[in-house]
């Protein structure tokens, strides 16, 4: 099994609060959907409730306009290399904003993790 | 462990008898995201249909005189002249502004028809030149024998366009972990074009992680569930593992691309002409 790890925090001494960074089996995905122009959901199973989602908000570029409107799909197609990577680690970083990881077509700010 | 991932863009799809008019427009049954995958914003009688990502298409199902807008001339499935007769395949020798059976009517002119606000209801008025829609060159007399289809044709038509929104156009992946199963269901409905239609359900566990499932709506080609599971277990098994790999798909362009048949041949092999998604 691999893990994926998500960060939303800019600076070192602000992680470790809920709702800043998570780490999560690549089996725990529910799906990815689209929620507006500009931004994708990547849900996964709650860890507090299996019965509720996190949810993994992936900022991209305008999705209506011509010059990207090709952008959330090639960022499903990141998030899917990503989650099915065979890190050799046992664990990849889908974004990090301490470090300023993203996927290739993501956006970091704005980017969040939200537990439910 | 890995596990391909399926990709489902949005194409609305309203497949509904003709009404007869009242007041000199017909209110065509309501739609939803549930039954329709649109819900359309408002139009008024300024509002070019040209300019929208969804097009209200008119079957005849009755020959009728005298009962169709003077800016409609040409068939839209076969671009023959309304005005043909025998000579274009129709039925008899008639004017353009009388409906044969058969011929499919693109309503494109500006006060064709109404639109709510994401109210899920479409007015179409008739060719006389009072009533809230429809004038004697953009209306049409319908009949319950004739078909309205409303059909999304391209991507991104109403602002706000995603899940919470309501209107047109959102898009979903699943891990093929996650489905469940696929199940036809009754449609016995046509197709524009004379294509007798069926629909079926593909089941996925749900995004928010509660108990009722995701379901992913096909509107496709009579007979074709056979090839629709093969096209899902062919995707199961396909072993790739870096992308989604696109079972539908519908782009800003109005561009559609497929996964096709068992064979992922990449054409529409299943006579999709509608896809999205709503809940158990």
């Amino acid at each position: 099994m691999k893990y994926l790890i998500v960060n939303d925090q800019a600076t070192l001494t602000s992680m470790g609060a809920v709702d800043q960074t998570f780490m999560f089996p690549q089996n725990r995905v529910l799906g990815i959907e689209s929620i507006n122009d500009t931004t994708t959901n990547l849900l996964v199973q709650g860890t507090n409730d299996v019965d509720d989602e996190d949810t993994i908000v992936l900022v991209h570029a305008d999705k209506s306009a011509a010059a990207t409107h090709k952008v959330e799909r090639n960022l499903i197609d990141d998030a899917v290399s990503a989650i099915n990577s065979d890190s050799r680690l046992g664990f990849t970083v889908l974004f990090d904003l301490l470090n300023n990881i993203k996927l290739p077509n993501q956006t970091l700010a704005g980017s969040t993790y939200t537990e439910d | 462990m890995k596990t391909p991932y399926i990709y489902f863009g949005t194409k609305g799809y309203w497949n509904t008898p003709g009404v007869t008019p009242t007041s000199n427009v017909a209110a065509l049954a309501t739609f939803s995201i549930a039954t329709a995958g649109l819900l359309t914003a408002t139009k008024n009688n300024s509002t070019d249909p040209t300019t929208l990502g969804y097009r209200v298409l008119h079957y005849a199902g009755d020959a009728v005189d005298d009962t169709r807008g003077t800016d409609y001339t040409t068939d839209f499935v076969n671009g023959k002249l309304f005005a043909g007769g025998t000579a274009a395949g129709w039925g008899a020798n008639k004017n353009a502004d009388d409906k044969q059976v058969g011929q499919v009517t693109n309503l494109t002119g500006v006060s064709a028809y109404l639109s709510g606000s994401a109210n899920g209801v479409i007015t179409v008025g008739d060719n006389v030149s009072s009533g809230t829609a429809g004038t004697t060159a953009t209306g049409i007399l319908m009949t319950t024998n004739d078909t309205v289809v409303v059909e999304q044709f391209k991507r991104n038509d109403a602002p706000g366009n995603g899940a919470s929104a309501g209107e047109l156009s959102s898009c979903y992946a699943y891990p093929m972990t996650a489905f469940r199963g696929a199940n036809p269901v009754a449609y016995a409905k046509t197709h524009y074009d004379g294509t007798v239609l069926d629909q079926t359900d593909l089941y996925f566990e749900s995004t928010d992680g509660t108990a009722t499932d995701d379901i992913i709506r096909i509107i496709h080609t009579a007979n074709k569930y056979p090839d629709l599971v093969k096209t899902m277990e062919a995707i199961a098994n396909c072993g790739i593992y870096n992308r989604a790999v696109t079972f539908y798909d519908l782009d800003i362009n109005g561009l559609e691309t497929f996964a096709g048949g068992p064979s992922l041949s990449g054409a529409n092999d299943l006579g999709i002409v509608g896809c999205w998604r709503t809940t158990a």
